[in-house]
């Protein structure tokens, strides 16, 4: 392990992992090169405390070759410097986004609601492969919002898919009872099932995101 | 009437299985060497704890979500470095490690928890090497470490050499692996905690990291997911709802396999799937 090494004296050079698109946002480990000698790379898992990288593993530019050949990692064209309380995700179009800790997470939270918040639109429009795929992205951007897992699961029920209802379910259940979880899915099956003029009109009322699913993360963000 | 001596075996691959054997039997006896030269004495209490350990850590896997997913939703197997380029998958260059080594057609397994940083990962029981016991191989190391990363006590000598010296049979590397964990770790456990051994040993390995002391096994082609020898599949919490997961996560859910998922909110997600590794051996080995 490597001794603490302080944020400013390091620059991301890219990140511990290899993303399906499918599986986008998502917040990334960070892969550090030391400006002053670039020969020295520290690699997850770390520990981020006090402006510093502490007990990360220390690694040479061979090793990041070979773990760039075996398709481990993701390089950077261009390496951003790193700093203090920064968090570095990847948006939903493969872009990497490096922030504060706190933007970061707001500006993922924001996402996933707007993603939620479409979802809801499209369940009660009846287009269920749109809803599920605005499910997903909120819960890759927002691992805990349990609404998410219920859409899913309400989803899972109306299209006879018992073995994907069970697997969302083992996640949701993390977060949730199991009374607790029903009932937020039967929330969302009431609104799968054919509306009443009115019902529809209440859900189109209630649309402060219209508009905004063309937006790109970072012009959604800026709102 | 002069009685012809016992004919070595002529098939490479019988040759290389007798080397192994023959190699194993030296390597007990430079760790016995060593130890008896450095005056270490495993307690009775750590070799208990040693023998537990080795026989049945699992074999690891860990990989990407892109990996992950095109397992899940494609391949249904773990695919040596040659199959994948050969699928069109991942394009395997003429100067990778595993050509120098002679190891592009075997997959990757280690018997430890996860230490690669990856999102996924499998985790197989130990069955797995009983049905590959004629045709895999394991190492008291992690082979890709040769080439540039580990210093070898003759750099002089070509690493795929220095492998060959120390390839075991897959039927009996487990041997070895007890004698290193029960001798050259503070605490047999500390193997699993992937804390450095206190002890060097006898194969004079030095630089790397865990992947120094790291046992490997190889299996020639492929490992297909669905064969009975999984044990466990870890993935991140964000996963739910990704496609490409959902079939081998159903697959496991449905066949009773255990799905296990780690809190993904963080940049320290490879700590909190090597966390939950490290837990869930620890919680089915010991």
């Amino acid at each position: 392990m490597s001794e603490p090494k302080l944020l400013e004296s390091l620059e991301i050079i890219g990140y511990g992992n290899r993303l399906d698109e499918s599986s986008l946002p998502a917040i990334v480990p960070p892969l550090f090169r030391v400006k002053e000698d670039p020969g020295q790379i520290l690699f997850p898992p770390f520990v981020l405390h006090g402006g510093a990288v502490c007990n990360a593993t220390l690694k040479g530019q061979a090793e990041l070759e070979w773990y760039d050949d075996k398709g481990e990692i993701t390089l950077f064209e261009n390496a951003i410097p790193a700093q203090p309380d920064f968090e570095l995700w990847i948006d939903p179009e493969g872009n990497p986004v490096y922030e504060r800790r706190a933007d970061a997470s707001a500006n993922l939270t924001k996402l996933a609601r707007k993603c939620l918040a479409d979802a809801r639109k499209a369940l009660a429009d009846g287009k269920l492969e749109e809803a599920a795929e605005l499910a997903r992205i909120a819960c890759c951007s927002d691992p805990k919002l349990l609404d998410a897992l219920a859409i899913a699961a309400a989803l899972a029920k109306v299209q006879n898919k018992p073995g994907r209802r069970k697997l969302v379910e083992k996640f949701a259940l993390r977060l949730s009872t199991p009374e607790g979880f029903q009932a937020m899915v039967d929330s969302y099956l009431k609104l799968l099932s054919p509306p009443e003029a009115g019902n529809r009109a209440a859900i189109r009322s209630s649309e402060p995101m219209k508009g905004m699913a063309a937006l790109r993360p970072a012009e959604l963000c800026a709102r | 009437m002069i009685r012809a001596q016992e004919e070595p075996p002529r098939d490479p691959a019988a040759m290389r299985r007798k080397q192994c054997e023959n190699n194993l039997k030296r390597m007990k006896s430079e760790l016995r060497a060593y130890l008896a030269s450095n005056r270490i004495t495993p307690g009775k209490a750590g070799k208990a704890s040693a023998s537990k350990i080795a026989k049945a850590i699992f074999l690891a896997h860990s990989t990407t979500d892109e990996g992950f997913a095109g397992i899940s939703s494609s391949t249904e197997r773990l695919l040596s470095p040659r199959g994948l380029d050969e699928r069109g998958i991942k394009a395997l260059k003429p100067t990778a490690v595993e050509i120098t080594l002679g190891t592009d057609g075997d997959v990757f397994l280690y018997a430890a928890p996860f230490s690669f940083p990856s999102s996924c990962g499998f985790l197989f029981d130990p069955g797995l090497e009983k049905r590959h016991k004629d045709d895999g191989f394991a190492a008291p190391f992690d082979s890709g470490g040769l080439i540039k990363i580990y210093g070898r006590p003759d750099m002089a000598e070509p690493a795929v050499d220095f492998l060959r010296r120390h390839e075991l049979p897959l039927s009996e590397h487990r041997q070895y692996l007890k004698g290193s964990i029960e001798s050259l770790f503070k605490e047999p456990a500390d193997y699993l905690d992937r804390v450095p051994p206190c002890h060097g040993g006898p194969i004079g390995l030095t630089g790397g990291d865990c992947r120094r002391w790291t046992h490997e096994v190889r299996i020639p082609d492929e490992v297909l997911i669905k064969t009975g020898s999984l044990q466990a599949v870890f993935v991140p919490e964000r996963a739910a709802l990704i496609p490409k997961f959902e079939p081998l996560l159903n697959w496991c859910e449905s066949e009773g396999f255990d799905v296990e998922i780690y809190e993904s909110d963080g940049s320290n997600v490879f700590d909190n799937l090597q966390r939950l590794c490290i837990d869930y051996v620890r919680r089915e080995l010991l």
